[in-house]
């Protein structure tokens, strides 16, 4: 098992290395490196309305970056982010360059979340709404 | 009969309301969100050994009281298609936290297959969320009956 494990680390290198450090309870996961980063550039609201917007077709530079408020290099950053993960992908077309959006990365993500975990989600944001609207209500008459 | 590995689901919620409240909101089906409340049809003895029976689009759940605690713990055996007919369990853990209540589900002994994963469905389910979402602004509800049907594109 170890001499087919260091002969493997042998042929593939640093990459195989890698995955290693990440054997986790449900198995090895390989590419794990690529889920990070996708997970990453999806965990900020910005980047995820940029994701948004690039998934009505693709954009340049400054039509991305006119929704918001932040300054145009903290879209950049966005946008490196968003590239790290490939998820967006800058193509030249004469003079201009346009963003388009890849949505295969996003695969990786929606392999990782169960049927029940998307349920389970959905009915307590549902419980914890009403609460907050009884609350709600209850503070107004209150008033 | 072939062996699964299987998984366990966390998710957790801080309710703005007292403990007993949430506790008796969770067994309720008029309350919004607990399991009950979408049901078609309902049978719910929430008791120690009491069963439970729903359906939603046509899709069965079945289920077992093992612990009714109030207001703290409620536990009870799941059994549906996306189970593939085994035995899983949901646990509920009611906290107080100050004024409000911090709830705990626990879905544990889920199969972890790529038909419960719903690679493929999930895939394409999560991109229309996506693009719904954000691109909109408008915020997409859950389906069941969506996520539960193969999509053809």
């Amino acid at each position: 098992m170890f001499d087919a494990l260091a002969r493997m680390e042998h042929t593939q290198g640093h990459h195989f290395k890698k995955c290693l450090r990440y054997i986790t309870p449900y198995g090895v996961m390989s590419h794990v490196d690529q889920l990070t980063n996708v997970l990453t550039a999806i965990s900020h609201p910005t980047r995820r309305a940029i994701i948004g917007q690039l998934a009505n077709g693709p954009a340049r530079f400054l039509d991305v970056a006119r929704p918001f408020e932040t300054a145009l290099n903290a879209v950049t950053k966005h946008l490196k982010l968003l590239e790290r993960a490939s998820l967006i992908e800058r193509r030249k077309q004469g003079r201009e360059v346009y963003i388009s959006l890849r949505g295969e990365p996003l695969r990786e993500v929606a392999g990782w979340l169960h049927e029940y975990e998307r349920f389970w989600n959905k009915q307590l944001d549902e419980f914890e709404r009403y609460f907050r609207n009884k609350k709600d209500r209850q503070r107004r008459r209150g008033k | 009969m072939k062996n699964f590995k299987t998984i366990e689901i966390e998710v957790e919620r801080t309710i703005p309301a007292p403990l007993g409240e949430v506790f008796d909101g969770w067994l309720d089906p008029k309350i919004p969100g607990n399991p009950w409340n979408a049901a078609e049809k309902l049978i719910l003895q929430p008791k120690v050994d009491g069963l439970f029976y729903w359906t939603l689009k046509g899709t069965s759940h079945y289920g077992r009281f093992i612990e009714v605690e109030r207001p703290n713990r409620i536990q009870h055996t799941w059994v549906s298609p996306n189970t593939l007919g085994k035995e899983s369990t949901v646990t509920v853990t009611f906290r107080k936290q100050g004024e409000d209540t911090l709830m705990t589900l626990v879905h544990s002994a889920l199969p972890d297959t790529e038909v419960a994963r719903g690679h493929e469905k999930g895939w394409t389910y999560f991109l229309e969320i996506f693009r719904e979402q954000f691109g909109t602004g408008s915020r997409r509800e859950y389906r069941w009956e969506e996520a539960h049907t193969s999509v053809k594109k």
